[in-house]
């Protein structure tokens, strides 16, 4: 397993965010977190990334227990793109996206041509190489949105974890992004992402993980965890099902 | 943060030549610092007697009185003078880097005026007899450590830390300081107007001594920076995608914050309080170099310099033989740059 998540228990201030949550994931696979706000679904993806201290439980990436890595073995493993990433001023699109190379490297020493080639694919999956010398300040939200993509491939990680990643993005551009996402699965990386987008997610996952209160309700294929009455009672929102002719899954639309 | 950036790329390409131009102004401004003065002293001159001098070889044509003001005199505050103007400037690069605030600079976070108490403390406990300079730079580092700390602790708070009460923790300690300054000065009477000059900023203590103690603080604090430099690239987007992306966090605020405070507080110990050169420099190099620090830090290091020995100069020469302090010189020019500055911030935001 690429991914063994035991029984974890984490709390903000004052409330419990994840409950006895345990999770295990195999490269390759692409599991997408669907669930109310607040289910915990940013939470989760915070606890694999160690950026957020366990009370209870462990999690394993690649046989290494995360919490005893160093932070720059830690990026070599696991990529994570935020839900919002504001650019600073000052930094070329390929600048920025050359910071995912710095944790490969110490201080003393420069990246070499290989990193550069790193970065020029990841620049050309995301779709951002034709602005790599425009200041990343002066794109559009989801201009920078897809050159954090970009920075999150150049990582070369194990585990990609997305975090509303699609949220800002134009139907191209989730197109693009979504099929960029395939072709990492297909390469052996397991990507995790959180997503409000039911239809999306059902669109490419090969799991989906249903979240609510911290609790993990359901862990399965999209066709088997995705019907009308479990999702109702999730959301507690009546839904209109729609089937489709060439899909498993039915499209989940809003009642009128 | 917003900088006038549209032509970066363009700017770019002068990269190379920003270091060679660094490199000339700063050797032909020492030189011209040397020569202007109420003497003058042909260049010719100054440049056989450094040559000599370097070479510590006895120079004969020359009268030696002019020797003597060149080496013991206008030499050292030469160096002096640098060494404070590449302190500022890197420590303010360095710090607007770790604040994520164009506005951070060692005075208006109050970093310079902690530094000033530290050292005005140590002369007033280590009696008012001798102007005892070797316990200035020591106190001035640990009051400019402890505002540093207190600062960071402030606007931390027990929530995540967010700039702008950095920024007004800073100014409110750097009132706290001043006032104490002012106070322990009053108490200290018979040096007044000496004590005024170091509060308005002048090279005050320029013997050799102090001059290789200055440049030592700026090169270990430099080091320190320029070890941080690429990983403080990354901590401008917050923390946690800072960690993401495998910085050790606190490793680098760690060192740059030691570092920068070391610079700035021997900066003051020794050449008094002087404003805004750790704002108007590094911004002025941001627009042709960009924003990343492995070359900001020391680019910004090297015209720091080239601009408080400009400044100097002015200071020397404007009401030539009286010597105006160089804090006047660096305010009148750094006031309206900071306000210019938070007009367009404030646009941008």
């Amino acid at each position: 397993m690429l991914v063994d998540i035991k029984n974890i228990t984490c709390s903000y201030k004052n409330h419990i965010a994840l409950t006895d949550v345990s999770l295990s994931a195999d490269a390759g696979e692409i599991i997408v977190c669907i669930g109310p706000n607040g289910a915990g679904k940013s939470t989760l993806i915070r606890a694999i990334a160690a950026t957020i201290p366990l009370q209870n439980g462990h999690i394993h990436v690649d046989n290494h227990e995360i919490s005893q890595l160093a932070a720059s073995q830690r990026a070599q493993l696991i990529a994570v793109v935020p839900q919002t990433v504001i650019m600073p001023a000052g930094f070329t699109v390929r600048e920025v996206v050359a910071m995912a190379r710095y944790a490969f490297h110490p201080w003393y020493q420069h990246h070499t041509g290989h990193d550069d080639q790193i970065i020029s694919y990841a620049m050309a999956q995301a779709g951002v190489a034709h602005f790599a010398d425009t200041p990343a300040n002066q794109l559009s939200g989801g201009e920078q949105q897809r050159v954090a993509f970009a920075r999150a491939i150049a990582q070369q990680p194990k585990v990609l974890l997305l975090d509303e990643t699609t949220a800002h993005l134009d139907l191209h551009h989730q197109h693009a992004i979504i099929n960029c996402i395939k072709a990492l699965a297909q390469c052996g990386v397991l990507v995790i992402a959180a997503m409000h987008d039911i239809n999306l997610a059902a669109s490419f996952a090969t799991r989906v993980c249903v979240l609510q209160k911290g609790h993990l309700l359901a862990d399965g294929a999209p066709a088997t965890v995705l019907n009308q009455s479990f999702l109702e009672q999730v959301y507690q929102t009546p839904l209109k099902v729609v089937p489709q002719a060439d899909h498993p899954t039915p499209l989940f639309l809003l009642q009128h | 943060m917003q900088y006038a950036v549209s032509q970066i790329k363009r700017l770019r390409d002068w990269r190379g030549a920003a270091y060679l131009l660094a490199l000339t102004l700063c050797v032909s401004c020492m030189l011209v610092a040397i020569v202007v003065g109420s003497v003058a002293i042909p260049i010719n001159t100054v440049i056989v007697v450094l040559w000599h001098w370097l070479r510590n070889i006895p120079e004969t044509v020359i009268p030696s009185n002019l020797v003597t003001i060149i080496v013991t005199i206008r030499l050292p505050r030469v160096v002096m003078v640098m060494c404070a103007g590449a302190a500022l400037g890197g420590a303010g690069a360095a710090y607007q880097g770790l604040f994520r605030n164009p506005l951070a600079d060692p005075y208006v976070i109050g970093v310079a005026s902690g530094a000033g108490l530290g050292a005005i403390s140590a002369v007033a406990l280590g009696g008012a007899l001798a102007f005892a300079w070797y316990l200035m730079p020591l106190g001035a580092f640990v009051g400019a450590l402890v505002v540093v700390g207190l600062v960071y602790l402030l606007a931390r708070g027990n929530a995540q830390y967010t700039n702008n009460d950095l920024i007004l923790a800073g100014v409110a300690l750097a009132a706290l300081a001043n006032a104490l300054t002012t106070y322990i000065m009053l108490n200290i009477g018979r040096q007044l107007s000496q004590l005024l000059g170091f509060l308005l900023g002048g090279a005050t203590i320029v013997g050799w001594d102090a001059v290789g103690l200055m440049v030592v603080s700026v090169v270990i604090g430099m080091t320190m920076l320029l070890i941080a430099a690429r990983d403080l690239n990354v901590l401008l987007f917050p923390e946690e995608q800072a960690r993401f992306l495998g910085i050790n966090v606190v490793r680098i605020r760690a060192l740059v914050v030691i570092g920068a405070t070391l610079m700035t507080a021997t900066a003051v110990a020794f050449h008094g309080l002087i404003g805004f050169v750790g704002i108007i420099v590094p911004h002025s190099v941001r627009l042709f170099v960009g924003g990343d620090h492995r070359r900001l830090i020391p680019l910004s290091a090297c015209y720091g310099a080239v601009f408080l020995l400009l400044a100097d100069m002015l200071a020397r020469t404007i009401q030539s033989p009286q010597e105006i302090p160089v804090g006047i010189v660096t305010a009148c020019c750094g006031a309206p740059f900071f306000l210019w500055q938070l007009r367009t911030t404030k646009k941008a935001a």
